[in-house]
């Protein structure tokens, strides 16, 4: 019985437990069967591990242990679970619709499955921390599973390259955001973050040493949400990486990033003469230079990389609409705005990755032709996915951009309102694009349906998924603006 | 000047050519030594700060694991390789000598702080023992400890997924 | 006696040192070299703040209750830095087996332009 009692009061760090075991077990069924398992198995594997954590998720655990100062390093509030809760979820819809592409490339299943769920530990962790050694390590163990998986593939040199390039920039803003951690930790003596922020409350602490540092912190979680002046490694990785993968960094990747960011500036409000300004100029020239990149580009791949910079612009004008004025604006404004991109970006990296060719990651325009031939429902899924993204009225992405609109002419924030708006406009046009390129039909449609991979029960399944979220989103939004409980 | 003042301004000064000779050398391996002799330097301001247990560790895990890493690497593909001093792949140049900028104004401010001069040593029995930083590692820091584990084993996998490749 | 600020001066030379190392040279290799230096600078920076403490001489009246160690996390970056340096030279072997090159220049690491 002593055994059990000294693990009681861990019990809260059962979500995390159950991630890293998934992790280790598809490793171990590897080491036991090699390769007579089928590739589902151990996507099915991931899915009942993820379940599982999601269950431990939502039962209450009162925390006794684990506490530095009466600050638990691991406790996510009600918001944090919110966002564990999508990004979970979104890892096994990956999961489901990934197992055929996997076969397609001729990538090793296991190996990929665990680093996928170890990858999505770091970034649980980075999401459920508020202390900076905990979201440094969280975004280290996120970080160097995408460096693997991004060069995974065996035959593709551009792969590798990606990954490299990713590596090389990830490693110096790994340098730069310790940095930051560095002169944080000097000036105030600890690495929590509520501690920190208690103590510029307080004290009106105003000097030097601690601008120096989260100047250096900000920049370093900036670059992991690609945000303008760091958003060059962008395109390059996810052109190069599989598509899976392209999926997984442009949702669970960017939300546990912006969730970082989303902390940071919560405990720094008091200085925040220092980083204010600039960081809305960012955002203005991420939406707005995201959405003219993303216009000219003729690759698939890339074009989707500057849009999902152009959204994580948008959640960016969330977070800092409600950090300017969190007593009026809701935080579950961010919540459906990043649920209904995280579902959306799914579906679609779910259509795309079976169109993509056997030797190649590149996906130009023309290969989209033809969808509706080859998939009527993945052709339905792009269409409202592309329609949500653009903002139209009764889905869910219009609901979203709604409201985060609402929030930021609450905090009256109106240069991020107009550079939005902006966006949006130029945005209809290269949405729009994909509309046609997908419904156009020539004499080729054999040839390019050829490649295409066939559709198992986890691409139906993905698709009716996020078509259902994105629909339904609107009329469950009454429920939605009570989880925060305001 | 007393003697730990002058180890400290020597070693200081052998840091900074050592990193600026990686940054110089022509040939990758001469790179990777001065880098050896820049890791010892660090090692030796560690000792100088009398975190000893640090010290220790740089020169085991620097010097005895990475840096061997390094240069294995660097053996098995071509030592021979010449860099050439073309423009990077990158195109950081403008990049580069906006960092030099910011790094400028960094060391002005911190010269020009008055706080930062005011502090110096206090006394401190069990700075940077093996007992100290043992304990706290495994009580209060025992979360991260088996997170760090986690990332061990990413990079294992990882690094055999990489370089162990059928073709 | 050595002021705080000597130490810090000293690490952020070191650090734009390899910031500039990693932004200007070409060889894979030596870039992840030069990254460690920058990991090694902002190191040394620790452990100086830890034994300074200057905290303590800002003359705040709220000093946390319990002080982290900054030692325990420069034990952790050279974990990092070991698992980052495993997977990238894993990741230089595989480029160098698919082109035979390593060198970052127009031949080889330039097909994805940013």
């Amino acid at each position: 019985m002593n055994i059990i009692n000294d693990f009681l009061p861990y019990l809260h760090l059962c979500p995390f437990v159950f991630v890293f075991l998934t992790g280790a077990c598809i490793l171990i069924l590897r080491m036991i069967y090699g390769n007579q398992l089928a590739m589902v198995s151990y996507a099915i594997t991931l899915a009942v591990g993820f379940i599982l954590s999601i269950i431990s998720l939502l039962f209450d655990q009162n925390i006794e242990k684990d506490y530095i100062y009466g600050e638990s390093l691991l406790n996510p509030g009600s918001f944090d679970k919110c966002i564990l809760f999508i990004m979970l979820f979104v890892t096994i819809l990956i999961t489901m619709s990934s197992y055929k592409y996997l076969e397609k490339k001729k990538i090793k299943a296991p190996e990929f499955y665990s680093l996928l769920s170890w990858a999505t530990l770091g970034a649980m962790l980075m999401v459920a921390s508020k202390n900076l050694l905990i979201i440094f390590l969280g975004v280290e163990v996120l970080s160097i599973s995408l460096y693997v998986l991004t060069s995974i593939t065996d035959y593709d040199a551009k792969s590798s390259e990606a990954g490299f390039k990713y590596l090389i920039m990830g490693g110096l803003m790994s340098a730069v955001l310790l940095y930051g951690v560095s002169f944080t930790y000097g000036f105030t003596g600890t690495f929590q973050l509520d501690t920190v922020k208690h103590i510029l409350v307080q004290e009106q602490y105003n000097i030097y040493g601690i601008k120096i540092g989260l100047i250096f912190l900000l920049t370093g979680l900036l670059f992991k949400s690609s945000v303008f002046p760091f958003h060059f490694w962008l395109p390059d990785v996810y052109q190069g990486a599989p598509m899976v993968i392209t999926s997984y960094l442009s949702t669970v990747s960017k939300t546990a990033a912006m969730s970082a960011v989303y902390k940071l500036l919560i405990t720094f409000m008091t200085l925040k003469d220092v980083w204010l300004w600039p960081f809305v100029f960012m955002i203005i020239f991420t939406m707005v230079l995201g959405s003219c990149m993303a216009f000219v580009q003729k690759d698939v791949k890339r074009m989707l990389a500057y849009s999902s910079m152009v959204n994580g612009g948008y959640m960016l004008t969330g977070i800092l609409s409600y950090v300017m004025n969190v007593q009026n604006i809701d935080q579950s404004t961010m919540l459906i705005f990043i649920a209904i991109y995280n579902l959306g970006s799914v579906g679609l990296y779910n259509v795309l990755s079976t169109l993509v060719k056997e030797k190649s990651e590149d996906l130009p325009y023309e290969q989209l032709h033809h969808l509706k031939q080859f998939s009527k429902l993945g052709w339905f899924t792009m269409v409202i996915v592309m329609f949500s993204f653009i903002g139209i009225p009764p889905l869910g992405g219009f609901v979203g951009k709604f409201l985060i609109l609402s929030d930021a002419i609450d905090s009256s924030l109106m240069p991020l309102v107009i550079a939005m708006i902006i966006s949006s406009a130029i945005s209809t046009i290269y949405y729009l694009k994909v509309v046609g390129h997908i419904s156009a039909e020539n004499q080729s449609a054999t040839i390019s349906n050829k490649v295409r991979s066939e559709k198992t029960v986890g691409y139906y399944f993905v698709n009716v998924v996020s078509i259902s979220a994105i629909v339904i989103a609107p009329f469950v939004l009454k429920y939605f603006l009570n989880i925060t409980g305001k | 000047m007393n003697y730990s003042e002058m180890f400290f301004y020597s070693l200081s000064g052998i840091a900074i050519l050592s990193a600026a000779s990686v940054l110089a050398c022509n040939n990758p391996v001469k790179s990777a030594l001065s880098l050896v002799v820049h890791l010892f330097t660090i090692a030796f301001l560690y000792f100088n700060l009398e975190a000893y247990m640090l010290g220790v560790t740089q020169i085991m895990v620097y010097v005895g694991a990475i840096m061997v890493l390094f240069l294995f690497v660097l053996m098995l593909l071509d030592p021979t390789i010449k860099q050439i001093n073309k423009t990077s792949a990158f195109c950081f140049q403008n990049v580069a000598s906006v960092a030099i900028l910011v790094f400028l104004c960094i060391i002005t401010i911190l010269s020009l702080e008055p706080i930062f001069y005011d502090i110096y040593l206090k006394e401190s029995q069990d700075f940077g023992t093996p007992q100290t930083l043992g304990l706290t590692l495994f009580s209060k820091y025992i979360i991260p400890f088996e997170i760090a584990s986690v990332l061990l084993l990413v990079g294992v996998v990882g690094s055999i997924l990489l370089a162990r490749r059928k073709s | 006696m050595i002021p705080l600020s000597h130490y810090l001066i000293l690490s952020s030379v070191l650090f734009f040192i390899g910031l500039l190392g990693v932004l200007t040279k070409r060889n894979p290799v030596i870039m992840f070299m030069c990254i460690e230096m920058m990991l090694n600078a902002v190191n040394l920076s620790f452990v100086a703040f830890t034994r300074y403490k200057p905290w303590e001489s800002l003359g705040f009246s709220m000093i946390p209750i319990e002080q982290d160690n900054g030692q325990i996390f420069v034990l952790f970056i050279m974990t990092v830095a070991a698992a980052e340096v495993a997977v990238g030279l894993g990741l230089v072997m595989a480029i160098f087996r698919k082109k035979q090159i390593v060198t970052t220049d127009d031949q080889t690491l330039t097909s994805l332009k940013g």
